[in-house]
Formats: structure tokens, sequence, C-alpha cells
């Protein structure tokens, strides 16, 4: 049987080709990331955005900063949003006890302290009253089996936080390639 | 990462289902040699532990169906079927196809049941499959979609399957037994075959604004080859998701190539609905409904509309500055404990 022409139906479309570099090393990604991380920063760049980008090596003309400033916003939020829900597993860093809980609904909930902090872990059919007396609740990691707190925290934070990528890093994907040269 | 891979083996299917692509006329897809050899590269990249098999209709690929399920079980790896029934003709029929599944090593099965299929598959054919497999206790999930008017609803097929089906939660843990009756139900997505008559007030709306968490993750190899690098649910015959072909190119080329892609970086980290917004901004003549089903609906129509794209070509170069800068955003923070340490101090 003859081969489709696969592509060729993107002739109807117009085309859309642009790529990211995934090893660039860019002077103005530093400064985003501080602008994200760093609330003094981010104050001090939106007030006089082009001298603090200059200070940082970065030389921005007034539509780049707006644009950069907009970026840095919507990292801002995305890290506020994507990362609630994590610190709602923190419940506090002061108590040391350990229980485990079956709720009216059949679910369960461990609430033990770990590494200084407190956590609460629900699997089932879990809601705010069910697990309201532990003052807290599981949000947006319902079910998932956990070894350990640290390591759910970390699996849920590149989870949340890391884009769709299908391999974990560039790297990864030449460690495959690499791999592959040696088979047969 | 990417856990799994699926062939839409065939666009072939008994059915003609509103918003689908298959059909009866649909030509032959993959061959057996074709997935025999991405199943291979798929057990190269090291992460992948699931093959999936849909379509079209997987089961009218009849022994190189088999032989494939068997190729991926010998590679260690998992296996399942996402079918709509067709072949549960009668309950000894059901037993005897399941029984040639789990031969060859099948591990689960999906099976498609709603008002839209059952249009053209009677509704006893996947209910003899489902018991088929229900009596031999493979894990099974019942695929079902419906709209505000569906008549074929989870309660209509809990009676007519004469068996408690269960709710499928996402991240829920399930007992052996239980796994062999879950039912997974979702609003009908309009896009596909008819779209265009859609109702899209009969049409049940779910959240549509996020970033897409399908797009780079989901990995689906079409039946013409092509690679899918998303759930598959928007149009096939978009640019973005048909740019590699699959039969001159290796996987991890494909995968490398998705991986770099502006556009669905975009989707990803960002999700059609903010490239609609900025289209918007950058041409207010572009109009966008004030609601959408789901994701897929919007992102079908950000990619497939000459207007948005047109408007999208023009500033290429600025969304992929923007896109780069985010993505360079994330790779920066990855594995950065000390940072996740601090965004979690209370």
């Amino acid at each position: 049987m003859a081969q489709s022409p696969v592509l060729q139906i993107e002739r109807r479309y117009q085309a859309l080709e642009a790529r990211v570099d995934l090893r660039r090393r860019d002077p103005r990604d530093r400064l985003v990331r501080r602008l994200v991380l760093d609330d003094e920063m981010f104050d001090r760049f939106a007030a006089s955005p082009i001298v603090t980008a200059a200070a940082e090596d970065v030389e921005l003309d007034h539509a780049g900063a707006e644009r950069l400033l907009a970026m840095a916003e919507r990292l801002r939020a995305r890290v506020r949003r994507d990362l609630q829900p994590v610190r709602n597993d923190i419940i506090s860093s002061t108590s040391t006890s350990t229980q485990e809980n079956t709720n009216f609904d059949n679910s369960t909930s461990w609430f033990r302290n770990y590494g200084g902090y407190n956590w609460l872990y629900s699997k089932g059919h879990t809601s705010e009253t069910s697990t309201g007396s532990l003052g807290g609740t599981s949000q947006g990691f319902e079910g998932v089996p956990v070894v350990e707190p640290e390591f759910r925290t970390l699996r849920s934070f590149r989870a949340r936080f890391y884009p769709g990528q299908p391999l974990v890093s560039p790297d990864l994907v030449e460690e495959i390639r690499d791999r592959l040269k040696d088979r047969p | 990462m990417i856990n799994s891979i699926c062939f839409l083996t065939t666009y072939r299917c008994n059915a003609k289902c509103d918003y689908c692509e298959c059909g009866p006329k649909a030509e032959t897809g993959l061959t057996l040699a074709e997935m025999v050899r991405l199943i291979d590269e798929a057990a190269e990249l090291g992460t992948v532990n699931l093959v999936v098999f849909s379509g079209g209709e997987p089961s009218l690929l009849r022994d190189d169906l088999f032989a494939a399920i068997g190729h991926a079980t010998s590679r260690g790896m998992l296996t399942r079927v996402v079918t709509n029934g067709m072949w549960g003709i009668t309950p000894k029929k059901a037993e005897e196809f399941v029984d040639r599944l789990l031969e060859a090593g099948l591990s689960e099965i999906n099976i498609s049941v709603d008002d839209l299929h059952q249009r053209w598959i009677p509704l006893e054919r996947p209910r003899n499959a489902f018991l088929a497999c229900y009596k031999r206790g493979v894990k099974c999930l019942l695929a079902h979609k419906q709209n505000k008017s569906s008549m074929i609803t989870v309660p209509y097929l809990r009676e007519f399957f004469g068996v408690d089906l269960i709710d499928y939660e996402h991240g829920r843990e399930y007992t052996e037994e239980e796994q062999c009756r879950l039912i997974s139900s979702g609003s009908i997505i309009p896009v596909g075959r008819n779209e265009d008559q859609a109702d899209l007030s009969d049409h049940i709306y779910g959240s549509w604004r996020h970033s897409c968490g399908s797009v780079l993750r989901d990995i689906i190899v079409g039946a013409r080859g092509n690679f899918l690098p998303c759930c598959g649910i928007v149009t096939k015959n978009t640019p973005e998701l048909t740019r590699e072909d699959l039969r001159t190119t290796s996987l991890i080329d494909a995968i490398d190539n998705a991986n770099r892609d502006v556009m669905l970086n975009w989707i990803a980290l960002e999700g059609p609905a903010a490239i609609a917004e900025f289209v918007k901004e950058k041409d207010p003549s572009v109009q966008f409904a004030d609601e959408y089903v789901g994701i897929c609906h919007i992102c079908n129509e950000v990619l497939t509309r000459p207007d948005v794209r047109r408007v999208i070509a023009e500033h290429l170069p600025e969304i992929t500055e923007r896109v780069s800068t985010h993505r360079a955003f994330f790779e920066g923070i990855r594995g950065d404990e000390e940072l996740v340490a601090s965004y979690l101090r209370p």
C-alpha cells in the first residue's frame, strides 16, 4: 500500500513554525527568575524597569520592558496559584502528633509530623467537612500514594510547576540518543 | 515524562460517530511492522510502561492486534485496548475474543459506550464485551461521554449491564475487583465530524481557561504514522499535530522536535485561552465565543481558524520570545530544591 501523505494536509493552514532554544543562557532569563521569586526586585523593576534591567546587564526598550513585566506578572500569578495547594498541605510547624482517621465517608486520612512540618494526607472521598477537624485538606492530591511527604512535595511541585514536557530534560534526550547509538 | 504511547492503529471504524474523524471508509492504518518498530523505540526511551491500542476500531486489525499486544508484553510493557465492543456479537463470541486478547498478554481494556457510538452499534455488543471481561476479571473501564440530552447515562448503563459500575476518579485507588467495573463519564467535545452542526446549548461545559496538561505529555501515533503530541481530540489535521511522520522520523527525534515547538510549548505553558487573549489584544476584530465546552474545544478553534493563525503568524517572533522566556523560567527552577523549600515554608 502506498504511504499516505501525512504532511500534505498542512498546506491548508498558514505555517506557524518556530523553535524554543532549550539551551539558551540569556541574562534576560536570569532577570525574569529574580522578578518572579524576589518581591523587592519585582517592585523595583515595576517602578523603574529600564534602569533596573540595565543594572542586571539587560538592555530593554519601553515595549520590551512592558512585555517583561507582563511575563513576570504571569509567572508570579502562576507560582501563587500552583503552589497554594502545596502550601495547604502544611498545617503547622509546631505539633508532633500522628493520627489516622476514618472519615464519615469511609475515606482515610493520616496526619503526622515530618521534617518540622505537619502533613495531612487523605485518600478516598475527601471533603472539607470530612477532614475539617484536622484543620486542612490535601487539596489537589487526592489519592496519590505517597511514601514520604518530601518526595510527594517535590513530585507535586514539579508536576504542577513544570510545563508539559515529554522528557525530563534536554539532557535526557541526549542521553537516550547516546544509548540508542550503542544499539545494533 | 512519557509513561505511555498510544497507537491510533487505524482510522477505520464500523461506526461513524459525530465528533470523530474515523469511519468505515478510512484507509487501513499502521502495519504490524510499524507498530513493532515504534514499540521497540518507545521501550528504549526507558520511561514508557504502557502501550495503548486505539483507533478507529483496533479489533479490525485482527491478528495484527494480537501480535502487537504480544510484542509489547514481551518487552515488559502493560497494554490496553480501547474498543467500541463491536466484537461482542454474542456472549460466546465476546468471551472468545477476550480470551485471545488475554492470551496475547492484554493488561486492561477500555470500552466506549454512549449515545454517539450506540447510534451505530447495538448496546448489547459493548454489554457482551464488558461482561466477558468482567467474568474473566479483566481490568475494564467503560469510557462514556454525554450531553445534557443523552439517553445512555451512567445509571442507565448500571441497569442495562446489571453491574454496579463504579465512577472512576483520577488518582483514587481501587481494589482488583473494582478495577473490573469502572466507568469514566465526561462531556462530549464538539470537535470533529459534524462539529459545525453541534447544538452547543446541549453540551455540558467544563473548564477551558487553563494550560493544557496533555500536550507534550501524551504521545499518540496516528494511523498514518503521524505523531500527535497531545490527547488527540483536536483535529489531527493541524500542522502542529502532524509535523512528524514516524515512518521516516525516529520517535525520539519527533519527541525532541515537539518539545522545542513554540506553539506546542505555548499551549502547554499558557493554554489556548491565553493564546486567544493574545490574538484579541493584537487584533480586536478577531472574536471568540464567551464559553467553550472544554480546553480541546477552544484549542481546536485556535489552531484551525485562519484569522487566528494569521495574527499568530504576524507576531511569531514576539511569541517565540514570550514562550522561550516562560520555558526558560521553568527549566531554570527544575529540581531546585532550595527554591521548593523556600516556597513551602509556612
